[in-house]
């Protein structure tokens, strides 16, 4: 109904819980609980950048405001759960169809709605962004349900990983190699390879790299569909942080789209120390001081806004 | 106000630099009441740079600029526009959406300090829009008062910023480019409005189009790499060796 | 989206409008309270269309004003006075008084960094309210709101009578006062800001001060419905401050029209109209029916559902 629309608009900006933190203080000290601090605020740090990673790229090249990025991590997400819980299909073979489909469905949306909207308005790309995102939980409402949709870890990283001096999630372990292989190769990517130069010079001034003969059209296609495999991985991923449920794009928006300011539109570097350093303070304020949820992340945001007001990493446009 | 005090803008070794790049390179400029002063030069020079530092949209590094014999550098661009200097765009910067009558109604009733009230018609007051209607047609546009400025051809978008901008009243204008992108049939127009203004307004036209210098300055002042190569009239400047290695080497006309 | 100039016959449309209010009152007699917060997000949504609309100020936390204003009512009904209309006052007090300071920092930067850091002023103030408990109710609301009688001759009853006809009473000084400033000196310096922030520093107008006051007046009238909303539902949850309705009042000025204040007014009755009724008829499918109508708008009217029959128009013109 109308209420629960209602509730589901960012309930909490940073919307994930790290579990008992008062318990877990108690029970491993200080040095113990900073430790979980940084992997937990790490790893969701983590998260946050594969998801927000391809917003930031699209936002700073196509110049559009995509309220409706969080949608793909839904997707996957979703997808996933599907064919993981539903059809039995295993974890790596369910996450990486899921991911295929993600990208098979990006394409057809780009080219279609996308495309249309570049050179609109930005309250018509907020308006219609917004539109797509109703459209897209409307749809996983439908086929889903409006519950939460678990994603079956496979056994090997359920449990903790004794790696001599603590013990620490596999699960946690995983994101973080994740998130740093995505770092890496998008490093390489747009370092390396004729596309992320292209990339690069597109973002930097689109009319001269036109000029230059580079074919805009298809680096923006070829980087929104890269935005929304890395968002659907990140999303599959971040399940256990982030809980795949249909109202998922409408919640979590806020929190992408402040990485995305705070790092600097077009920035991969900025949208990783963005994600990192919001990821940690939240992190750290909830087991710190719970009672103040989310004011210091807000605070955090608006420190760097206020001395750089084109994010960490960004340009003046 | 005293002879002594009349002294119109005065530009004292003015400096700006941008991290390792300078930009501007110790100018002096006069332009006292009266003035039709051109400013040329090849692209990069500084030119626009200079309108900015004058015109208050940009700090200068260091120098003076003083008005009247007040010291004006601290001012802001809306301050400035007050205190009587206006300016026009290299690129026509207008309200785009908006009908021509209200660009104009917004010049005046800002001279008048009159845009902070929240009551009465902004179009109610009919002194106010007889001076509309004057300035409009002083350009030729009297009937198109009602039509918005994304629908005028680009020659004479220039003409209503020009308007706009004597609509001010200032005592001090730049005309940044005044012909730059006006197609050629639409260009005797600009030059008729710059032949007609006031005689005790002072004018510093940046101009590429050197028909349109050597026709109307009095006084020319040549800017490369942010400083001052030469100054002088037209005969002197059309004579000067190094100037016309300048152009004609690089084959400008 | 630029604003537009009232259009030929002069306050057709406003007066249709009030009829329709005015007919609904008798039509839907037990739909009373839903009405009742149709005209009172109607005034939320014409603070933005000032803001937003006009001033081009592009912001996702009028909800910061409009629940500085519910509260600021809120409390002083329950603390000091419980008289309707010295809350709107205080309401409005309140909501100028955060947007003036607020605007002060915001309105010095544009874009992204404006919208995100509008979103962070309305969601500090929320957490603000939720750790206040002794003062505001903290989660639980502030309760025990009651309101003496109107002016003193009208007062509050159970079906919603009184409150319907203050909250349309406020509305409409409310769309008046709006209309006068927009046709005004300062409603135009405002618009030429919006066009050009660079031509109007270049004809001498103190640009940030002209915004911080459009800001500012735009503040009071969302501050004017939270104090509505305070007094008509005589409770003020967090929810006021809410992201959600900063969102919402959004989708509804550009669903509608921006601009034209009689747009937010028809995007507001369409947006909610359309919640109401698709969510009651099918509550997990409603959402289909909102995306496909915002996609629709903003592909086949951008200018918003009042730039409808003109639409409709010129495609009867092209057959």
């Amino acid at each position: 109904m109308g209420r629960e629309f209602r509730v589901a608009w960012l309930g909490r900006a940073s919307g994930h819980d790290p579990g008992a933190p008062e318990a877990a203080l108690a029970r491993r000290g200080p040095m113990g609980t900073l430790v979980n601090i940084l992997v937990d605020g790490v790893a969701y740090g983590m998260i946050l950048f594969m998801i927000a990673v391809g917003l930031s790229v699209t936002m700073g090249l196509m110049r559009v405001i995509n309220l409706a990025h969080g949608g793909f991590a839904l997707i996957g997400g979703a997808l996933a759960h599907w064919l993981g819980a539903r059809l039995g299909l295993g974890f790596v073979p369910a996450a990486g169809l899921a991911i295929a489909a993600t990208v098979a469905l990006a394409v057809p949306l780009e080219r279609v709605l996308y495309r249309r909207l570049y050179g609109k308005g930005e309250l018509e790309q907020v308006l219609a962004t917004i539109g797509i995102a109703f459209l897209i939980i409307a749809s996983v409402n439908l086929l889903f349900g409006s519950g939460l949709l678990a994603i079956p870890l496979p056994e090997a990283i359920r449990g903790p990983v004794d790696l001599g001096f603590r013990t620490l999630p596999a699960h946690r372990l995983v994101v973080i190699g994740a998130g740093l292989g995505v770092l890496a190769l998008l490093h390489l990517l747009i370092a390396r390879t004729r596309f992320g130069i292209n990339l690069r010079a597109a973002v930097d001034n689109r009319d001269a790299a036109a000029a230059l003969g580079i074919d805009t059209g298809r680096v923006q296609a070829a980087a929104f569909a890269l935005g929304a495999g890395l968002a659907a991985l990140g999303g599959i991923l971040g399940a256990e942080l982030l809980p795949i449920e249909a109202y998922y794009p409408l919640r979590y928006m806020v929190l992408f789209l402040i990485v995305v300011a705070v790092g600097g539109l077009g920035s991969v570097a900025g949208s990783f120390l963005a994600a990192l350093t919001l990821g940690i303070i939240d992190t750290a304020a909830r087991y710190v001081v719970p009672d103040f949820g989310t004011i210091f992340f807000f605070l955090a945001m608006m420190a760097v806004l206020a001395v750089r007001p084109h994010g960490l990493l960004g340009r003046a446009p | 106000m005293t002879a002594l005090e009349v002294r119109g803008l005065e530009v004292r070794g003015l400096n700006r630099a941008f991290g390792g790049i300078t930009v501007a390179r110790d100018i002096d400029l006069d332009l006292p009441p009266g003035a039709r002063t051109a400013l040329i030069g090849p692209n990069g020079a500084g030119k626009s740079t200079f309108a900015n530092l004058v015109t208050g949209a940009l700090a200068p590094s260091s120098g003076e600029i003083r008005f009247d014999g007040r010291d004006i550098g601290r001012l802001s661009e809306a301050q400035r526009v007050k205190a009587g200097i206006a300016r026009t765009f290299q690129i026509t910067t207008l309200f785009r959406r908006l009908t021509l009558r209200e660009n104009l109604r917004l010049a005046v009733l800002e001279r008048e300090g009159r845009t902070g009230r929240w009551f009465g018609r902004a179009g109610g007051d009919e002194r106010v829009e007889a001076e509309i209607e004057a300035r409009l047609a002083a350009v030729g546009l009297a009937g198109r008062a009602e039509a918005r400025v994304e629908e005028l051809a680009y020659g004479q978008q220039r003409l209503v910023e020009l308007a706009l901008t004597l609509a001010l009243r200032p005592r001090v204008l730049v005309l940044d480019e005044p012909a730059a992108g006006v197609p050629s049939g639409e260009s005797h127009l600009i030059e008729e409005a710059i032949a007609g203004l006031p005689d005790d307004l002072a004018v510093l036209i940046i101009e590429h189009d050197m028909d349109l210098v050597f026709r109307l300055a009095r006084v020319i002042v040549v800017l490369v790499g942010g400083a001052v190569l030469t100054r002088g009239t037209p005969a002197e400047i059309a004579a000067d060796p190094e100037v016309r290695r300048l152009y004609l080497g690089a084959g400008h006309g | 989206m630029s604003a537009v100039a009232p259009g030929r016959v002069p306050l057709l449309l406003e007066a249709l409008m009030l009829a329709a209010a005015v007919a609904a009152f008798f039509l839907f007699p037990y739909s009373l309270g839903f009405l009742t917060r149709i005209l009172i997000m109607c005034v939320l949504v014409l603070s933005l269309d000032l803001v937003l609309g006009y001033g081009g100020i592009a912001t996702l936390g009028q909800a910061a004003l409009y629940g500085s204003g519910a509260y600021a009512a809120g409390l002083f009904a329950v603390h000091v006075w419980p008289a309707p209309l010295a809350g709107l006052a205080v309401g409005a007090v309140a909501g100028a008084a955060v947007a003036f300071v607020s605007g002060w920092f915001l309105l010095r930067v544009r874009g992204l960094t404006l919208l995100m850091l509008s979103i962070a002023v309305a969601q500090v103030l929320q957490e603000v309210a939720n750790k206040a408990r002794g003062l505001t109710g903290g989660a639980d609301g502030l309760a025990g709101i009651a309101m003496d009688p109107v002016l003193g001759l009208f007062a509050f009853d159970f079906v919603g009578r009184t409150a319907y006809w203050y909250a349309l009473a406020v509305l409409v000084a409310v769309f008046a006062f709006l209309r006068m400033l927009t046709a005004s000196p300062f409603g135009l310096a405002v618009r030429g800001i919006h066009e050009s922030p660079a031509r109007m520093a270049a004809i001498g107008t103190p640009v940030h001060a002209r915004l911080v006051t459009a800001y500012t007046i735009g503040g009071a009238v969302a501050g004017i419905a939270g104090a509505l909303s305070a007094q008509v539902t005589e409770l003020v949850s967090l929810e006021v401050f809410g992201f959600a309705l900063s969102a919402e009042a959004l989708i509804m000025l550009i669903l509608g029209g921006t601009g034209r204040l009689t747009g937010a007014v028809v995007g507001t009755v369409v947006f909610m109209t359309v919640e109401h009724v698709a969510a009651a008829a099918d509550p997990f499918n409603w959402l289909f029916a909102i995306g496909a109508l915002v996609l629709a708008v903003v592909f086949f009217v951008p200018a918003g559902l009042i730039g409808l029959p003109a639409a409709l128009g010129r495609l009867g013109r092209r057959r």
